[in-house]
């Protein structure tokens, strides 16, 4: 009777499960034995909050916009030179906008002057001004390269020619 | 944020209804997008999770991992990197779910082997956004939660990998296909979601996230890297702003010491072999003193370099009866706190550059950072520094 022997890439991956397996084991071990229950909820709120902010706030939000922008941007062309640079500024100003609140909220709470010196609102302003400028010089350099082509001139008319002066008959 | 999804009623008065994986239209949800997102995703959390068991175990001191003061700045350069990649993964992690999202529709349990594929990525979400919301955070010192960050950081790092190294074992073959194939789909259109002949669009869309990320990247790891300290807007820290040029974590007055604690009366206790003995400051001055550059580097991720004097450690135990591989067991004048008491272990102690510091960029100690004297060494995180030293205990016998 032969046996099939299992290919490479299949014990690489049986042994990869196992480990990943024995990782989240010892983490979940670590979760139960150094937290106390009554932590636990708090715990498992805040691991939901990712997912349900993108799920259904974030995800939603970038498709409905997406949706706008497809309406808005009629022309083809727009459309290619505008679609991922504004993706782009969608993903750095949403990313600039969830670390400017955490530090907006952490300077109310400042321990020392030296947390978070400055003004975290006028610093969030401004990141969210250079990542909009970097978009938009993308966005205008992209709409310059993809300019339609001029449509040839039409032809100049040229120089009427003068009718011909009859030629008297010899004599 | 282009694929349009179906989820209105049409003019012939079909109803609302949840959209599924086949309403997604555009070429971005593709394997081939998702599979390179996340390899970079997926090496961000590597990196974070091994610069961060780094951390762990600069603080954790384990027999089988031999941690050192060589060289000088690699601790600043694990823990600058681990907070760089747990950010990065903040813009990676938004692309990678927005990519794949149209696979939250997929139709519910097939098999085991699917449902098992779902559960492993529901903790693969949750651990990983657990820990870069929180760690952002915990870098802002906001705290909104009721559990111990530091060992929960470390617990769901666990989990986070795991999860990920199942995930990719999952997902093997359909990944390394996806990575394979070129983006553009030629005239052959993908099954699922939009065709994109010239691959433009799924291009232009890596290009866009890496921009995004590589912005998001220069706009806060300017506390630590210094060069673009000017353009740390989204830093919480700037490693140039603080009392003789220096950020401080914790104050004096967080600590609960004060200037009565730290006046003329202050003496440092000195035990070891020999017996005990106290130093006021003047006869600490009075001892030989050294300078060395080091860097402080903090576990929330900012750093930098700074000139201190003082006196070596090693003279100290020396003059405590210990010998070289001593450990001195260090305390501080705070009474609360996880690192009032810390170990310096003998590879430290040994090490000349390693200082009980009473100056600051040649400067008396500030308060804030640890008047009259604190310790500073070489490669450890800022948290084991201990600062306003009142007790030096050497160990008699070698112990690394």
């Amino acid at each position: 009777m032969s046996t099939r022997r299992p290919s490479p890439e299949l014990v690489l991956r049986a042994v990869l499960i196992g480990l990943g397996a024995l990782a989240v084991a010892k983490g979940a071990h670590l979760v139960l034995t150094w937290l106390q229950p009554r932590q636990w909820l708090n715990v498992a709120i805040w691991m939901a909050v990712g997912s349900v902010l993108h799920d259904l706030l974030i995800a939603p939000a970038s498709l409905l916009l997406g949706r706008l922008l497809r309406i808005g941007l009629r022309r083809p062309v727009a459309v290619r030179a505008a679609a991922n640079p504004l993706r782009g500024i969608w993903l750095a100003a949403g990313s600039a906008v969830a670390i400017g609140v955490t530090l907006l909220k952490g300077a109310e709470l400042r321990r020392n002057p030296t947390v978070i010196p400055g003004r975290p609102g006028l610093n969030l302003a401004l990141s969210l001004g250079l990542v909009l400028a970097g978009g938009g010089l993308v966005i205008a350099v992209n709409l310059f390269r993809n300019r339609p082509a001029r449509p040839p001139a039409p032809a100049r008319p040229t120089s009427p020619v003068p009718p011909a002066t009859p030629v008297p008959p010899p004599i | 944020m282009a694929a349009p999804v179906r989820t209105t009623p049409t003019r012939s008065g079909r109803s609302l209804r949840p959209p599924s994986e086949d309403d997604f239209r555009s070429p971005l949800h593709d394997d081939r997008v998702v599979a390179r997102i996340g390899t970079a995703l997926g090496i961000c959390l590597a990196v974070c999770f091994l610069t961060g068991l780094i951390s762990h175990y600069q603080q954790n001191p384990a027999s089988w991992l031999p941690l050192g003061p060589n060289p000088a700045w690699l601790y600043r350069v694990t823990q600058g990197t681990h907070v760089i990649s747990g950010t990065a993964m903040l813009p990676l992690l938004l692309a990678k779910l927005y990519t794949a999202y149209p696979r939250l529709f997929a139709p519910p349990v097939r098999s085991i082997v699917f449902l098992l594929e779902k559960a492993s990525i529901a903790v693969l979400i949750a651990a990983t956004s657990f820990q870069i919301i929180t760690g952002l955070q915990n870098m802002a010192q906001w705290y909104p939660w009721k559990f111990s960050f530091t060992g929960t950081h470390y617990s769901l790092a666990w989990v986070a990998i795991g999860s990920l190294v199942i995930h990719i074992a999952v997902k093997l073959p359909i990944i390394r296909r996806a990575l394979a194939a070129p983006l553009a789909d030629g005239d052959q259109p993908p099954a699922r979601y939009g065709a994109d002949p010239d691959g433009r669009t799924r291009r232009g869309f890596l290009y866009a996230v890496a921009a995004a990320t590589g912005g998001i990247v220069v706009l806060t790891a300017g506390q630590t890297v210094f060069p673009l300290r000017r353009l740390a807007l989204l830093a919480p820290r700037r490693p140039d702003v603080g009392p003789q040029g220096l950020p401080i974590n914790r104050t004096a007055a967080a600590a609960a010491v004060t200037a009565a604690l730290t006046g003329a009366a202050w003496r440092l206790e000195l035990n070891g072999p020999s017996g005990s003995r106290s130093l006021s400051h003047d006869e600490l001055s009075a001892l030989p003193q050294h300078r060395v550059d080091l860097p402080i580097a903090c576990v929330e991720g900012w750093s930098a370099e700074a000139s201190w004097t003082g006196v070596r450690i090693k003279d100290l135990v020396r003059l405590a009866g210990g010998s070289a591989g001593s450990s001195v067991r260090v305390e501080s004048l705070e009474k609360e706190g996880n690192y009032a008491m810390t170990m310096l272990p003998a590879s430290w102690a040994d090490d000349g550059r390693t200082l009980l510091a009473m100056r600051l960029n040649g400067e008396t100690l500030h308060l804030d950072h640890g008047f009259p004297a604190r310790i500073i060494a070489p490669d450890r995180p800022g948290v084991l520094q201990t600062k306003w030293v009142a007790k030096l205990t050497v160990s008699g016998k070698s112990q690394t």
